[in-house]
């Protein structure tokens, strides 16, 4: 797992996208499956949006993975 | 470990539970209140309209007993501007969730700076009866940047992003 070094800017990128190309379902059948607005999940997916962590958690419940392959920390471009 | 069941048993740890916000069909009510009030508003505050048999009088054995002392049309006004703006700026979306709750919180403090922004503009570049204007319709503004700029983020914003991109 990537571990950005320390004093450089870290963001969070996730990989809903692929996840959901994986299982085959539209933003809003996944919006749907979390009880959370279909909007909601396309601002996570633009990474205009971190989730708390209980939305993190059932979206990784959702894809039957640890949230660290689905919500991970990357170098800022 | 991992699997879907447990998503409906742990929905009672779900977030920011909304306060203080009306239910969702009163933003329908609100959106349909508000133009009609806007038009009776702007009616009353530029063309001094009023409505005939609203006045109120001054009861018996008082200061210009009978004679009438104010038309209310411009009190029905406010009172519809500001209960169908405040209905369709704190009704709750369909589906309230934690984005949508900062969002709303956002827009909040967004509408403040900017409505502030131009009452300082206002205040140095208008004076008298033009300031007077500035100062009715400031009585709302907030409210009015608030609505445009949560509704933007919710519902234009993410339509713009979803044309860029295929879904699926």
């Amino acid at each position: 797992m990537f571990c950005p070094p320390f004093g450089k800017e870290a963001i969070v990128k996730n990989n809903i996208r692929v996840e959901r190309a994986i299982l085959n379902i539209t933003q809003a059948e996944l919006a749907d499956r979390i009880k959370v607005s279909r909007q909601t999940i396309n601002t996570i997916e633009a990474g205009k949006y971190v989730p708390s962590t209980v939305l993190a958690l059932k979206i990784a419940l959702v894809f039957a993975k640890p949230v660290e392959e689905i919500f991970f920390l990357e170098e800022e471009d | 470990m991992y699997g879907l069941p447990y998503i409906c048993v742990k929905q009672t740890l779900h977030t920011m539970k909304p306060r203080f916000l009306l239910e969702h069909s009163f933003k329908r009510i609100g959106w349909l209140l508000l133009f009609p009030a806007i038009v009776l508003g702007v009616a009353v505050l530029h063309f001094d309209f009023e409505i005939n048999g609203f006045e109120i009088h001054a009861g018996e054995g008082f200061f210009m007993e009978g004679k009438p002392l104010n038309n209310l049309t411009g009190e029905l006004a406010f009172v519809l501007v500001l209960a169908a703006s405040f209905m369709v700026a704190f009704s709750k979306e369909k589906i309230e969730d934690e984005w949508v709750s900062r969002t709303r919180l956002e827009s909040l403090q967004w509408s403040v700076y900017v409505n502030y922004a131009l009452l300082l503009f206002a205040n140095l570049f208008l004076f008298d009866g033009n300031f007077f204007i500035i100062m009715v319709y400031n009585m709302f503004t907030i409210l009015f940047f608030f609505i445009g700029r949560f509704n933007f983020v919710l519902y234009v914003l993410p339509a713009i992003r979803k044309g860029g991109d295929r879904e699926k």
